[in-house]
């Protein structure tokens, strides 16, 4: 009842900004209605771009997919080698300190030279933008694993798989699941580069294309429809997060 | 030169009498030193209490024997190689894991795959039938009340064989009710499955209900042995009349009298510190 | 730490789960992709067909690649174009140098002459737009400029390095405007920045692009002078290939420019054509797709014009664009020779069809 109540409050902001939106563009000459086109002209847009972002929506997936799979394979798997490897960690933390500030743009001209297809250029730069949160938030979540539970693996003399999928994953999910929530909402951000060649149609060369063209009644329809997905994605990936890491919120009778 | 010495389970096994053999160990934290030339030996199937104050490297000592950490110098001799557990204040079990998974999880590495997953649980279930949670066995740490876990800390402690029990002051936070219950449980325990208990705490009253010998310490840094006494009253004992006895009122204050002694000490001389760097 | 000593399982379901991820991509790559692997301009072994990976800039367009496939011509040679699209030009002459593409058609003049100044083997092997680009200025400064000369002291936007600047930049040098201390440069990302930020009044002056002159209108602004007018017959998007061409490949590419040269003629006798056949490419209103395609001051041609495309390099350099590239012979990067075979075998085909003479002669002026 708490939840609807506060939902409702989100509602009626989300409707109060529309109905600024809709008061300065239709009913006053303050901006540019190139720039500021009214709401009118954007569900225009949105309706006649549907087949286009729908068509958007599934290519976009076709890259995000493979490249949160191999995020969360290579992050968490890399994450795990060097959060427990100590000595490794020192040898390379250069390089991760060097490599994952730098925008996954810089690595276009290299992904599309090395990769044999632009589909796969694409998915690696989403990749590089995903990777580092999950892989540095995995490692961090290890560093951070609670002393009693090193000890207590130590005493019951845990080893081999046990350790990892009882122990250290587990101990270290929250951090894991955080890195990975980062790099969702960044692959989007990414996804606007990753578009940026070779790709037809997608979420991101939606909104890039008519902002080349500066058609903003099509990129704000393209806004709106990127944010419901990214909003079902979100709510989806924290109720997953609420269910994994369901011990951190029971309460005792 | 630091002299780093492994745990030795074997050679001097014959000369051992006793179950542990702790011979001058030091341990020091960076430049603090915190415990200072220990000595003792913990006998099998004896009950035995480290007690001091805070601060006194009791603690420390139990991280040792259970091989978490190593002594500066010094060696920790057992008589042979043993199975032990040890059960914490809290966090003893993984909160993601049921009752009845955890204790499967740590019987699954001392009997490698000898056993079936289902004898696994049968086994995990009796051991905390035991300590009387079989109504809880599917619960996670997170549904528990404190002595629900400590409970099943102590069984899982139990399942895995161990012949010594370590337990590093178990129930510290809990209510006195579920106090006393667990201290008579794990009389219990001592006396008829004949585990040796080696148990912190800093109570006096559980001290002299629970131990065979109670090992004082002094308060640290260092922390030092000062006295290791042989409690006076026959097992097993009856609360109500060993509280009503004027030997157990005599017996206590001793006790607190050693400790206390060791705490004014303390006092004086720091007091003699700060007053002297008044002037 | 004993526990944390060497996992090699670890190690190992590491290694084989990321290829398993991999190869997931590669499943799905194969489902869906729109880019095929591996099938570089030429002949597929066993196949008859010829093919051709055209890049080109999304903001462009290609419209004579579209015409050309919208009529057939291509069909006609055998020859089977694939459509690479991109944002940026930078990115579609990496993907060529790379081997991703065989073709850049509208990457502009520039940015394949900045990187051939770099030491790219890239070569220039045709053309496909010419002139089209206006400064614009604010509907309320009409009148207020004469020539390039009163741009004196005033705020100029521009996109670096695209042609129209490199080319409204030596006419305010043609004029005496100091381009360091009489007139203030304001640089852009896109020319879609730059005409929102001419309509916000951010600038003075902007160097615009071609196919943004119904959004300009609406923000404001009017062009003031077109860059035919300024350089006529000025080069912009070259036909770019790499300089690495095998013999069998360049029936391919020699197919591709004789349906450009085909397409050229039906842009100029019908602009009907030209829309519908851009439509598809241009997600756009028809009066939009129109302007971006058949706007008057915009010229599509197949030929190289390699005289133009020398005096655009040589402005380049006089503004200090190509300082590597003082020691690079551009004339070791036209390769004409598809031009001319494509040519030659259009006039062969057709005896009786006085245009392809015309167009030969057109060629030899420009070129030779």
């Amino acid at each position: 009842m708490l939840k609807l109540k506060q939902y409702s409050i989100t509602f009626f902001i989300a409707v109060g900004l529309v109905g600024i939106w809709v008061y300065i563009t239709s009913f006053t000459s303050w901006v540019n209605p190139v720039i500021f086109p009214p709401v009118s002209k954007i569900i225009d847009a949105f309706v006649k771009g549907f087949p286009d972002l729908l068509k958007g929506f599934v290519s976009s997936m076709g890259l995000l997919v493979p490249a949160i799979f191999l995020s969360l394979v290579l992050g968490i798997g890399g994450g795990l080698f060097f959060g427990l490897h100590q000595k490794s960690r020192e040898i390379l933390s250069p390089f991760f300190h060097t490599f994952s500030p730098l925008p996954p743009t810089l690595f276009i001209p290299y992904a599309i030279a090395l990769l044999p297809t632009f589909k796969l250029a694409s998915i690696f730069i989403l990749f590089i933008g995903a990777f580092w949160p999950i892989f540095l938030g995995t490692i961090q979540g290890i560093a951070l694993i609670d002393n009693h539970y090193w000890d207590n693996t130590k005493t019951l003399g845990i080893k081999g798989k046990d350790f990892i999928f009882k122990v250290v994953l587990p101990a270290s999910a929250p951090y894991i699941l955080s890195g990975t929530g980062t790099a969702l909402i960044l692959s989007f951000i990414v996804l606007m580069m990753a578009e940026m060649f070779g790709a037809q149609s997608g979420m991101g060369h939606f909104v890039q294309y008519y902002t080349d063209f500066s058609q903003y009644d099509y990129v704000l329809a393209g806004i709106i429809f990127n944010s419901i997905i990214i909003l079902a994605i979100i709510v989806a990936f924290e109720k997953i997060k609420k269910r994994i890491l369901f011990w951190m919120n029971l309460k005792s009778e | 030169m630091v002299e780093t010495i492994e745990l030795s389970q074997k050679s001097e096994k014959e000369a051992l009498q006793n179950k542990i053999e702790v011979k001058s160990v030091h341990f020091s934290y960076g430049e603090t030193e915190i415990l200072q030339d220990i000595n003792l030996e913990v006998k099998e199937g004896e009950f035995l209490v480290l007690m001091g104050p805070s601060g006194s490297g009791k603690s420390t000592l139990l991280r040792m024997l259970a091989n978490l950490s190593q002594p500066k110098s010094g060696q920790i001799l057992f008589d042979s190689p043993l199975d032990l557990a040890v059960v914490f204040q809290d966090y003893s079990l993984f909160p993601w894991l049921t009752a009845e998974e955890n204790i499967v999880l740590a019987l699954k590495q001392k009997l490698k795959k000898t056993k079936t997953k289902k004898e696994l649980q049968q086994l995990a279930e009796q051991y905390l039938t035991l300590v009387q949670l079989g109504h809880a066995i599917k619960k996670y740490p997170g549904e528990m009340s404190g002595g629900m876990r400590q409970r099943a800390a102590i069984a899982r402690a139990l399942s895995v064989g161990s012949d010594l029990v370590l337990m590093d002051e178990p129930f510290g936070a809990l209510d006195p009710l579920t106090r006393i219950q667990l201290q008579d449980l794990i009389l219990q325990i001592n006396h008829d499955q004949k585990r040796t208990i080696v148990f912190v705490t800093h109570d006096v009253e559980e001290a002299i209900i629970l131990a065979d010998r109670i090992v004082m310490f002094s308060p640290g840094p260092p922390g030092k042995v000062v006295d290791v006494i042989e409690v006076p009253f026959e097992k097993p004992r009856n609360r109500k009349q060993l509280f009503n006895s004027q030997e157990f009122v005599e017996f206590r204050d001793y006790l607190l009298g050693v400790m206390n002694k060791g705490v004014f000490e303390k006092l004086n001389q720091s007091e003699e510190v700060s007053s002297g760097e008044g002037i | 730490m004993k526990l944390l000593k060497k996992r090699k399982w670890l190690m190992g379901s590491f290694i084989a789960a990321s290829l398993l991820a991999l190869s997931a991509c590669g499943a799905a790559d194969n489902s869906t992709g729109d880019t095929k692997e591996a099938n570089h301009a030429g002949q597929k072994s066993g196949d008859s067909k010829y093919h051709i990976r055209v890049g080109y800039l999304k903001a462009n367009g290609a419209p004579l690649a579209d015409i050309a496939d919208y009529e057939g011509f291509f069909k006609k040679e055998n020859l089977d174009v694939e459509f690479v699209p991109f944002n940026s030009s930078t990115d579609g002459v990496n993907a060529l140098q790379s081997n991703k593409i065989d073709v850049g058609l509208t990457f502009g003049t520039t940015t394949p002459l900045a990187f051939i100044a770099q030491g790219a083997d890239l070569d220039i092997v045709g053309g496909h737009m010419e002139g089209g680009h206006p400064v614009y200025i604010p509907k309320e400064d009409i009148g207020k400029y004469k020539s390039f000369a009163d741009f004196k002291g005033k705020t100029i936007g521009v996109v670096p390095l695209g042609v129209p600047d490199v080319v409204f930049k030596s006419a305010l040098k043609k004029a005496g405007v100091d381009l360091e201390k009489d007139v203030k440069f304001v640089e852009f990302k896109t020319v879609a920045n730059l005409i929102d930020a001419a309509g916000a009044r951010k600038v003075d002056i902007a160097f615009g692009n071609s196919g943004f002159l119904s959004k300009a209108k609406s923000l404001g602004l009017e062009p003031f002078a077109w860059s035919n007018d300024v350089q006529p017959g000025h080069v912009c998007c070259r036909a770019v290939t790499r300089g690495d061409i095998s013999k069998t490949d360049s029936v391919a590419y020699k197919k591709f420019l004789k349906g450009l040269i085909q397409a050229e003629r039906v842009k100029q006798d019908s602009p009907e054509t030209a829309l519908k056949a851009s439509k598809e490419r241009i997600k756009l209103d028809d009066k939009t797709v129109n302007e971006i395609v058949n706007e008057k001051h915009l010229v599509n041609s197949a030929d190289p014009s390699k005289k133009q495309v020398v005096k655009l390099w040589d402005e380049m350099k006089q503004l200090g664009y190509l300082k590597d590239g003082a020691n690079v012979d551009l004339n070791k990067h036209f390769n004409l020779k598809f031009y001319e075979e494509a040519l030659n075998e259009l006039i062969k085909e057709n005896p009786d069809d006085d245009y392809y003479k015309k167009i030969l002669e057109r060629y030899k002026q420009q070129n030779l």
